[in-house]
């Protein structure tokens, strides 16, 4: 095959029971994209292929606006006579399967890490009104390192898998949830289940239940309890274990609600340790979460925040430190995360900066090149988030936008209390 | 080679109708099911493409000009969305225009008035200003290349697919009509930009009278007349059209590269300066109109970074007018739903009777209705120190304005802001 509709193939990528996927160029764009390819037999048929062919389009355009740093962009979407085909973000890295394999897990930290962002991921797409239906370790694709994941074939599990799967056999249930094994109505919920097996999965190197067929395995998913992760691997802190569990309720009411409360468990759990030890580093579930709770990030919208973990530069600094030197030129501006600033002039105090508060902003808010005007100094071991303005310029549109909202919300305060000053006199 | 005439598919799109066709190309509506909206597909049929070794770099060349062309985002250019080369089937997949062409403005019955024709030419002055510096000429500029609708929207078609199209098979087939063509390029010399400048000329001519400047029984006179003749003023065709738009048309159309603009700027600023002149002026139906806006929010410092395309929107969304001296504009405690951008005069800034501010042209008031998050109150009052025009934003139609153009407006107003503050604590501190 040279060509998935007017794509022109580099070479195959792999290949499914209902579809296959190839690697292509796109030549009006200029860049390489995964192509699926959906065999002609889910077309077919007379009567489901009509019905099928408007499910692609709804689900497709449904799925194409989701546009997330952790889901694999879906850019196009086309059926003709006998074939479909999607056109997606190309993920070179490889997919989670490879960390399945009891011989080859990733360190629990990662494992939450990688889990952490498929949550707040699906949170994302639920709010959205997307569903993904089909997520197992073969759809969580990563770019450059493992915890570089991305969600990929959402929205069109329902066209692609489910009907067909029942039909051929093909397919395993492993990741499916009770209620969709036994084919109701699923909710968003489904997806918060199979990402619990998932995880259960990279923590423990093995599936929650294992069957010799495939009946035995619908027969436990429906009727028993899995062995906590820590059975299997030790070091699985009981924090994590209670996760799975709740992730992995039979009854869709007792689970977690949302993607949202799933990946604030898991980043408590982070925080209070998972056994190894205090960790130095910052991990991105930790800057995620440390973002979203501040007042100042309030009104980033979810993938601008995670391009806020990529894009600043996160520090501990010791009480002492000076962080920004009147007088110094500054091309950068800081966020406290957690602790206490000084500011000073001349040596004489200004103010004190708690977690949440910015300063060294002028930087960026100056069109000239910028002097302080003050300087800071932690007074207390502190956590904060360097971001280079030069940086900034090259973030997205969104992101700058929402930094600016930020700065002028705080120039607003500012003017509005100087002008009360001015005329209350 | 593809069927002409009757596609009912052209690769993942379904085909609606037809739209129209050419020598070397029909155009379909047709349905894009993934982004859900109507698009028009052209697709070449060149006579080449049958040849294989030809047919090659025939589809390199195809998709290299559908690539640049692509790249051009401006509110008067018709948006390519895709292309595509196969071997049997080349198409070009674009936004759908639904007002048809120029082309039915052309005919001495039907004739726009001449402040509208200057307006549609104003507009394809910047949109093609805007292509050149991307390194695009046109080459085919005609009515039947620019697209409209409603009133005055243009938007110009047909970028790069010129060469595509009729590039190479014009001259083997005669196929298509010099009469939009530059002498330079009749003459087979090296064009540049201003090709394009002599074409709108001619656009020009053709929307004004109702014919074109020269007419010949055959093409080779006509191109003689194109190099040789000098044309005559359109308003000896349409007495109507005042001596600055003569000039216009003609300096746009001289033969002599050196007497022709140069650039498309001076080609837009006179323009612009013929709309406002008191001959069309006093026949406008509206008073400000879009030309007059873009070029007025083009000069004032607070839209300096604005691209051209986030100026139109600016054009688009904002509501303009006269205001005397003494006429309050904004009263402290009303609710507010927008702020205003001086264009012209002085307004003064006060609260409790003290003043607060003095404004000029392109400074920004009533920006708090904006900018903060739930006060929509108005803090001060606001009264005119001298005759001016005044620009109005909605607050909600900024809101559903493109994210470029808000951000755009969140930066001039933090300079502006950045600006006040330090102003008012230097008074602070002084007093």
């Amino acid at each position: 095959m040279d060509h998935v509709a007017n794509y022109p193939v580099v070479r195959k990528l792999g290949e499914g029971a209902t579809s296959e996927v190839f690697l292509c160029q796109d030549p009006f764009r200029g860049r390489q994209v995964a192509v699926k390819r959906i065999f002609p037999e889910s077309l077919r048929d007379p009567v489901r292929g009509r019905l099928f062919r408007k499910l692609f389009f709804t689900e497709a355009s449904l799925a194409g606006k989701l546009d997330h740093p952790h889901i694999a962009q879906i850019y196009d979407a086309g059926i003709g006579e006998d074939s479909g085909y999607i056109v997606m973000e190309f993920v070179p890295g490889g997919t989670m399967e490879r960390f399945c394999a009891p011989e080859n897990l990733l360190p629990v930290e990662q494992t939450v890490e990688i889990i952490f962002k498929c949550a707040r991921a699906l949170a994302y797409a639920h709010m959205q009104g997307v569903t993904h239906r089909d997520m197992k370790p073969g759809n969580l694709l990563y770019a450059s390192a493992p915890t570089d994941v991305r969600i990929g074939d959402f929205g069109l599990a329902l066209n692609v898998g489910a009907e067909t799967t029942q039909i051929t056999g093909v397919g395993s249930p492993a990741y499916m949830s009770p209620e969709q094994i036994r084919e109701e109505l699923v909710d968003h919920r489904t997806d918060l289940y199979s990402l619990g097996v998932v995880m259960y999965q990279m923590l423990a190197g093995r599936l929650p239940f294992q069957g010799t067929n495939k009946f035995s395995m619908i027969y436990q998913i429906t009727q028993f309890d899995p062995a906590p992760p820590s059975s299997y691997r030790r070091e699985v802190p009981e924090s994590l274990d209670r996760i799975v569990r709740r992730a992995m309720q039979k009854d869709a009411a007792s689970r977690y609600h949302s993607g949202d409360e799933f990946a604030g468990d898991l980043v408590q759990a982070l925080r209070a340790g998972l056994g190894g030890g205090r960790r130095e580093e910052f991990g991105d579930a930790d800057k995620f979460a440390a973002l979203r709770a501040m007042r100042f990030f309030s009104r980033f919208a979810e993938p601008e925040l995670w391009e806020v973990v990529r894009v600043g530069d996160w520090q501990r600094v010791a009480a002492g430190t000076e962080v920004v030197r009147e007088g110094e030129s500054g091309d950068f501006f800081c966020v406290l995360i957690h602790g206490e600033a000084r500011v000073t002039k001349n040596r004489k105090l200004l103010t004190v900066l708690g977690p949440g508060e910015c300063f060294g902003e002028m930087a960026y808010l100056a069109t000239d090149r910028h002097e302080r005007g003050a300087t800071v100094t932690a007074s207390k071991d502190s956590h904060i988030v360097r971001v280079r303005t030069s940086d900034l310029e090259q973030a997205s549109l969104a992101l700058r936008g929402h930094f600016d909202r930020a700065f002028i919300g705080i120039l607003v305060e500012r003017l509005n209390l100087a002008n009360t000053r001015l005329t209350s006199g | 080679m593809t069927e002409r005439g009757g596609l009912t598919q052209i690769g993942k799109y379904p085909v609606l109708r037809k739209l129209g066709e050419g020598a070397t190309s029909e155009v379909y509506l047709c349905s894009d099911s993934f982004n859900l909206r109507d698009v028009a597909i052209k697709v070449a049929f060149p006579e080449h493409l049958t040849d294989p070794a030809r047919g090659k770099v025939y589809r390199k060349l195809f998709l290299t000009e559908a690539k640049l062309a692509g790249k051009l985002a401006h509110p008067h250019i018709c948006q390519i969305y895709d292309a595509v080369a196969e071997e049997k089937l080349h198409y070009i997949v674009m936004e759908y225009v639904d007002g048809g062409t120029l082309e039915k403005y052309c005919s001495p019955e039907a004739l726009l008035p001449v402040e509208r024709t200057v307006e549609i030419a104003f507009k394809c002055t910047r949109a093609l200003e805007f292509a050149h510096k991307h390194g695009i000429t046109h080459r085919d500029i005609k009515p039947a290349n620019i697209l409209h609708t409603g009133e005055t929207e243009v938007k110009i078609t047909d970028f790069g697919a010129a060469l595509i199209a009729s590039g190479e098979t014009t001259q083997v087939a005669g196929v298509g009509s010099p009469a939009y063509m530059s002498p330079e390029q009749v003459k087979e010399h090296p064009v540049d930009h201003r090709t394009d400048i002599y074409a709108v000329g001619v656009v020009m001519y053709h929307l004004l009278t109702g014919r074109l400047p020269f007419l010949a029984a055959n093409n080779f006179t006509l191109i003689y007349q194109i190099t040789n003749n000098e044309p005559e003023p359109p308003s000896s065709f349409r007495p109507e059209i005042p001596p600055a738009v003569d000039a216009i048309v003609l300096r746009a159309m001289a033969k002599d590269l050196a007497k022709r603009y140069g650039d498309w700027a001076a080609f837009a600023a006179d323009l612009a300066a013929a709309f406002r002149s008191e001959h069309l002026g006093a026949r406008r139906a509206q008073e400000f109109a879009d030309s007059d806006r873009f070029e007025t929010l083009r000069k004032l410092p607070f839209f300096e970074n604005f691209s051209d395309a986030e100026l139109w929107e600016v054009a688009r969304i904002s509501t303009w007018r006269h205001a005397p001296r003494g006429e309050t504009l904004m009263k402290e405690g009303e609710p507010g739903d927008h702020f205003c951008i001086l264009a012209q005069g002085e307004v003064k800034v006060t609260r409790h009777g003290k003043l607060l501010n003095m404004l000029r042209a392109g400074e920004p008031f009533g920006e708090m209705a904006y900018l903060s998050k739930n006060a929509h109150e108005r803090g001060a009052d606001v009264t005119v120190a001298a005759d001016a025009s005044i620009i109005s934003v909605p607050t909600r139609k900024l809101n559903q304005a493109s994210e470029g153009c808000r951000h755009k407006f969140d930066r001039a107003f933090m300079e502006i802001l950045v600006e006040r503050l330090s102003m008012a604590n230097v008074r602070l501190s002084g007093v």
